[in-house]
């Protein structure tokens, strides 16, 4: 199993050389095998009959030689055996079993298995042992014993032949890595320029690399396959780089920090670069310091900032929430983190989002906060001056009333009889010793009682004048008196909520307002239904209601008419809110303009200051009501609606 | 069995153990083996074939180490042996070839007295007795084929093709090719090679 997985890890030259290589080992092996198995069985066979020949050669040239008995000729061709050094012995038996000629020993003795008469071959263990009759015309004339030794030859066979073997195994091997070596380079060598390129690819990231075209059929799709795919690959990575960048463009374009962070220490992982407008931090200085985010929150925000961000990401909801840090130049800036926390296999793997500077935008709403509040000031000042003014003017048309009762007590007083008391006084005064007779006789004297009871009488009707007079005087003061209070108590109780009446509200309004309409001859009509209680804050009702009809006024007044009918009406129409509609016949308003005249800064008037009606729906819709307008068209007159939330429907609900 | 035919076909080397190996008492045994010596030593003496005898083998043998181009004697298939001369090879060689052939070939003994005639055979062996006539005997059958044998000095330098000789008191034989190469004669390099001497052609 270890030779098979380091086979497999071979690389691909080796595998292929030893491929061509094990089954040419193995054939030769095999080859090897066979051939020697065959020779050597066939060695016998060819040992035999070339000892046999050589045998019949001898026994055909030695017949001269025995036939006339030459004894050493018949040595000396047997001695001719020598040339094979495997014969051991020769001899030349005659017929009668005399040994004509020998060679060598031992040849004579009958070997163990040789049967008498037998010609041919006989092996006996190592030895081989030919019998070859010597025959001259078809007689024969002797009898060639030839013993051999098979053993040794074939000994050295064997071991030229395993030697030859491994000669041949050993070229064979070399010529077989030879070429193998060549040849597998056609089939390595195009895998191994695929795969380098493969290798280059991954390494450089580089997908403009092209993998050589093999011309050979598979390597050649292979190729061309591969060249596509790095074709698709190179255009789509082209394409995802430019959407990528035109992402991060958009990412580092937007107008606050993109980041991302771990949800668990809140190491950040990635920052757009505004991070370096924003913040005057660099994104590498912030992603360096797995604390930088922490470290540089507003010390009043750092604890409830992370207390949060826990809360958040443990509930794995988006959210939003607001905080300070102080920036590289120790600004403090507000920053409202938006996040989404991403939840992969149940567990929070990353959390994303925005920062914010929302500096500017805390320093409007502060800003708008405070001139808000001014212009409440401001507008609430106006209302006074016109609750004021409309004050005062009531207060100077008593005033007048009061400066004629006093003319008129001063004309009553200087009507008074003083000077003749007076008169009679001095005269009383003179004649204080003789007064009786004074009064009695004197003629002036007597005159004085006649003069005092018509003093009297004249005294007694410039007392009941006087009285009246005074008592009117004191009837005006009590008016003045009244409407102070009445201004003061709308004055002093702005933000409180009451269930009040709402005809009074409008009657104590029309009193106010009662010299602007006096003097301008508006009529005043008032249609007031069964309405229930108001949940109001009398002050916010009486602003509405006197800006209502001051503009009203105003409308009138431009039209010129002399009929100038201000309506006033209520009603309920059982929803919860009791409706008051201010008619008049002036001007009108013209359709476009029905929901701008609400709007902040907008007016038609010259000394207008666009607030009126703005802090007026305000007003109405912070007491649960509404305001708002209609008209038939310019010069027919408008309707101004006050809905207000009726006591009764509150209660209910 | 031709070459047997001469030699008694008993081995001594077998017969002795076999005669002796008795389980007698030492006096037999005694005289066994003097039996055994005197026996062996007869047959060993019987056994050594005579001069005359391997002469007549080696007249036959030659029959077969030679091609004649023509029948000399149209009469007969048989190959001739002719014997001039009283010989004791000629008293023998009818006994030694009788049921033998050569080439297929029945071999007959001729004998001839005179000069006459000579030329009918296939091989004429000139007797010692003769040695005084081989030269006119070699001149009437020059160029006849006929394998001229001798067993006299000279032979070959008259004309003869083989003759016999003695070295270490066994029977060898020159060869004058050149003779029987006039003859027309065919001498097979084998006969050659076991001559003693071989005169070649010029």
């Amino acid at each position: 199993m270890d030779g098979l997985k380091y086979i497999r890890n071979l690389p691909i030259r080796s595998k292929l050389t030893l491929l061509l290589l094990v089954p040419c080992v193995i054939v030769l092996l095999l080859a090897g095998a066979g051939m020697l198995w065959f020779q050597s069985s066939n060695f016998k066979q060819d040992f035999a009959r070339d000892l046999k020949a050589a045998a019949q050669i001898v026994a055909k040239s030695i017949t001269a030689a025995t036939a006339f008995n030459d004894r050493e000729a018949a040595g000396e061709m047997l001695k001719t055996l020598e040339v094979k050094s495997h014969v051991i012995s020769a001899v030349l038996v005659l017929p009668n079993r005399d040994i004509f000629a020998r060679y060598g020993t031992d040849a004579a003795a009958p070997l163990p298995g040789e049967r008498p008469g037998v010609r041919g071959l006989l092996f006996e263990g190592d030895k081989v042992l030919v019998i070859e009759p010597v025959i001259l015309e078809q007689e024969q004339i002797g009898t060639i014993r030839v013993l051999s030794d098979y053993g040794s030859v074939s000994k050295s066979l064997w071991r030229m032949g395993a030697d030859m073997f491994a000669l041949v195994l050993g070229i064979a091997v070399l010529v077989a890595i030879f070429l193998s070596g060549r040849l597998q380079s056609f089939v390595s060598a195009p895998i191994q320029r695929l795969a380098q390129t493969a290798a280059q690819i991954a390494e450089k990231n580089d997908y403009s690399v092209r993998a050589r075209e093999e011309r050979d059929a598979e390597f050649g799709l292979l190729t061309r396959t591969f060249n596509q795919m790095l074709a698709r690959i190179q255009a789509q990575d082209a394409a995802l780089t430019l959407s990528q960048n035109k992402l991060e463009a958009l990412i580092h374009s937007i107008d606050g920090i993109v980041w991302e962070c771990n949800p668990e220490d809140f190491h950040f992982t990635f920052l757009s670069r505004q991070c370096e407008r924003l913040l005057g931090y660099s994104p590498r200085q912030w992603l360096e310091d797995p604390n930088f985010w922490q470290a540089h929150l507003h010390p009043e925000d750092a604890a409830n900032a992370l207390k949060k961000c826990h809360e958040y990401v443990a509930k794995r909801q988006p959210y939003s929430y607001e905080y300070r840090m102080i920036a590289a130049d120790d600004r403090v800036v507000w920053i409202r983190e938006s996040g989404v926390v991403l939840v992969e296999h149940d567990k929070p793997v990353a959390v994303r989002g925005i920062y914010l500077d929302i500096t500017a935008q805390k320093q409007a709403t502060e800003q708008f906060e405070k001139l808000n509040q001014q212009l409440l000031e401001t507008s609430r000042r106006a209302g006074m001056a016109e609750v004021a003014t409309g004050v005062l003017h009531n207060v100077g048309n008593v005033l007048n009333s009061v400066n004629v009762s006093t003319t008129m007590l001063k004309e009553l007083l200087n009507k008074t009889r003083s000077p003749g008391v007076n008169r009679i006084g001095s005269l009383m005064r003179e004649n204080t010793a003789e007064l009786g007779p004074f009064l009695t006789s004197h003629p002036k004297g007597r005159l004085i009682p006649e003069f005092l009871t018509s003093l009297a009488t004249q005294m007694e009707g410039d007392r009941v004048r006087l009285l009246r007079e005074v008592e009117q005087l004191g009837k005006n003061i009590e008016h003045i008196k009244e409407i102070v209070a009445m201004q003061q108590s709308y004055a002093r109780i702005a933000g409180m909520t009451e269930d009040l009446p709402i005809r009074t509200l409008i009657d104590d309004a029309l009193r106010i307002q009662e010299g602007g309409l006096a003097r301008r001859g508006v009529t005043v009509r008032c249609n007031f239904n069964e309405v229930p209680l108001v949940r109001v804050d009398k002050h916010k009702v009486m602003q509405i209601l006197l800006n209502l009809f001051r503009n009203a006024e105003h409308a009138m007044d431009a039209t010129g008419r002399l009929e100038k009918i201000l309506t006033i009406s209520t009603s309920w129409n059982g929803n919860g809110k009791v409706k008051v509609d201010v008619n008049d016949n002036g001007v009108g308003i013209p359709e476009e303009n029905l929901t701008r005249i609400f709007q902040h800064g907008f007016t038609t008037k010259k000394e207008g200051h666009g607030f009126g009606l703005h802090s007026g729906a305000n007003a109405a819709r912070e007491m649960g009501g509404a305001l708002y307008a209609s008209s038939p068209g310019p010069g027919s007159g408008a309707v101004f609606t006050l809905e207000l939330p009726a006591a009764e429907a509150i209660k209910i609900s | 069995m031709f070459l047997a035919a001469p030699y008694p076909p008993t081995n001594p080397r077998k017969r002795g153990p076999v005669n002796c190996a008795t389980n007698r008492p030492l006096r037999r045994w005694v005289w066994h083996m003097a039996a055994c010596v005197i026996l062996l030593a007869w047959t060993v003496e019987a056994n050594q074939p005579k001069d005359y005898e391997r002469k007549a083998v080696f007249l036959f043998n030659f029959a077969k180490f030679v091609d004649w181009p023509e029948a000399p004697s149209p009469n007969t298939n048989a190959i001739v042996i002719g014997i001039f001369g009283d010989d004791a090879v000629g008293e023998i060689l009818p006994a030694l070839v009788k049921g033998h052939m050569v080439k297929g070939r029945p071999i007959e003994i001729r004998k001839y007295r005179a000069r006459d005639e000579l030329w009918t055979c296939h091989i004429l062996f000139i007797s010692r007795s003769e040695a005084k006539q081989s030269t006119k005997v070699l001149q009437n059958i020059a160029r006849r084929p006929v394998l001229t044998v001798g067993d006299q000095e000279n032979f070959l330098s008259q004309g003869g093709m083989i003759d016999f000789v003695m070295v270490d008191q066994t029977v060898r034989f020159d060869i004058n090719l050149r003779n029987a190469d006039k003859a027309g004669l065919k001498l097979s390099s084998k006969l050659l090679s076991v001559a003693r001497s071989v005169q070649k052609k010029s």
